[in-house]
């Protein structure tokens, strides 16, 4: 369903870059065309709160390209390392863990 | 502070409460007659759990399993009984659909209690480890005196992102109850008030396998495994269930004594194995549906005087706990079917598991059916 009706811009601009992000269990997903100077860490804020994902926790960015987590402190550019109509795809992932302690 | 809500309760409370917006406010105290510590608004965030609740139970479970929760609309009034506030109800109504009532406690509320002690402890009004103890005040739209909470203000504000969000509609196996607990065995109580559940049994023995894998370490350490199953519906009752027909080991995770962290490596792997059984169809019914891990710590102390003479033994490492917790409301966010399954030992060392799922707000024990392997859909 979409929650928005804003449509994302046909072509992507220089110095944005372009983002499909879902959560582990892929039940949310978004689409972004942003700049590519964003701070991860913002993004990641940002999106969680958009799929309606607790904000009580830490989410983090993971590349579903090479597995890693994204530096929270970096710019999105930095760590996706593309720019353009390329289309990146990442998981958003919280900080959390299970166990007694 | 928390205390069963009766439907006398709701009652007293009268449902014309429905006709007035309501607010809730979180009172936090180190002790019950201490003054307070700390007083925050409930938010919109802190209630999303019960409003999905509110979804499964009033629409997917009543024959209804495509209205996406979205669709939903809320409503909530406080139950007060003699000045107290006990917990809330929310009135949920879909399009066309008559309206359902949903009642909650106080202690639905715990994980927002539970940040709450963790931002007073940063603050250095409380210790780690403090006891506390919280209450939720009631007030009518207009009457309360408090800032909106930062947190709400910053859901909404996308710092001109171009944002389009979609929500994976929930798809389904077609499942005869009553044709699957025919053979079915059984785990724990069965309560036909709450989801049916049921395990195939290979997905049974690795959810517990996987849980117990840690517990042969010197010193023990917490292991698990990320559930895999699907969602059904009966096409006599209208009913939804849930099957775990498979368990992922939450592989290169941190294992720790009393914690298992999942790194990067063990989500790529977890995805890469749900792809391969899904077959990358984005049609198909196969998706994580829980998880399973294990307290294999051993508990402290000698066995009570009831040892000799009690049937079962309820001191026990099985518990939810704040980790657990939070660890089930991110990962599965909005899925209040997902299932939290937590094996341990009891006082007499004898291996306990119970399966956990959501229950007015809280992820409380509950039995299960062990069925015969499935021929997947």
């Amino acid at each position: 369903m979409i929650t928005t009706s804003q449509d994302l811009l046909s072509r992507t601009a220089p110095g944005k870059v372009r983002l499909r992000i879902r959560d582990i269990t892929a039940t949310h997903e978004a689409e972004l065309v942003i700049d590519a100077d964003l701070r991860v860490g913002a993004v990641a804020r940002t999106v969680a709160a958009r799929m309606s994902l607790p904000a009580d926790t830490t989410w983090a960015l993971r590349s579903d390209t090479t597995a890693a987590f994204l530096d929270d402190d970096a710019t999105i550019g930095e760590a996706v390392g593309v720019d353009g109509d390329t289309e990146v795809f990442l998981t958003a992932t919280p900080r959390a863990h299970l166990g007694a302690g | 502070m928390s205390e069963t809500i009766l439907q006398q309760d709701v009652l007293d409370a009268g449902l014309e409460a429905f006709d007035e917006d309501w607010t809730l406010t979180m009172v936090l105290r180190a002790t019950t007659d201490g003054p307070p510590l700390a007083r925050q608004r409930v938010s919109e965030a802190d209630l999303a759990e019960a409003r999905s609740e509110a979804w499964l139970n009033g629409f997917l479970r009543r024959g209804q399993p495509d209205l996406p929760l979205e669709a939903v609309t809320t409503r909530l009034a406080p139950v007060v009984k003699k000045g107290r506030c006990l917990g809330f109800v929310l009135r949920a109504e879909g399009p066309g659909t008559d309206a359902s009532v949903h009642t909650f406690g106080v202690s639905c509320l715990a994980p927002a209690a539970h940040q709450v002690s963790k931002r007073l402890v940063t603050d250095g009004l409380l210790r780690e480890g403090d006891a506390y103890v919280y209450e939720l005040q009631p007030q009518r739209a207009g009457e309360t005196d408090m800032d909106p909470l930062p947190a709400a203000a910053a859901r909404h504000d996308s710092g001109g992102m171009q944002i389009k969000t979609t929500t994976t509609a929930l798809r389904y196996a077609t499942r005869p109850l009553a044709q699957l607990r025919l053979t079915a065995r059984t785990a724990g109580e069965i309560d036909d008030a709450v989801l049916p559940v049921f395990f195939t049994e290979s997905a049974h023995k690795k959810s517990r396998d996987f849980a117990r894998t840690g517990a042969d370490d010197n010193p023990p350490v917490e292991t698990g495994s990320i559930l895999i199953g699907e969602l059904g519906v009966c096409p006599d009752s209208g009913e939804m269930s849930v099957t775990v027909l498979d368990a992922i080991e939450v592989a290169d995770a941190e294992q720790r004594e009393f914690s298992l962290i999942p790194s990067s490596r063990t989500w790529s792997r977890v995805q890469a194995v749900l792809a391969r059984l899904t077959g990358g169809d984005p049609c198909g019914t196969t998706r994580l549906v829980g998880q399973s891990h294990g307290h294999n710590f051993p508990l402290d102390g000698e066995p009570c005087a009831l040892c000799a003479t009690a049937r079962e033994c309820g001191r026990t490492t099985v518990f939810v706990s704040a980790a657990d917790r939070s660890f089930m409301r991110t990962v599965f966010a909005g899925q209040p079917f997902a299932l939290c399954w937590i094996a341990g030992s009891n006082a007499r060392g004898e291996e306990v598991a119970t399966l956990f799922t959501l229950r007015a707000g809280v992820l409380k024990p509950r039995g299960y059916y062990i069925i015969e392997d499935l021929v997947r859909s």
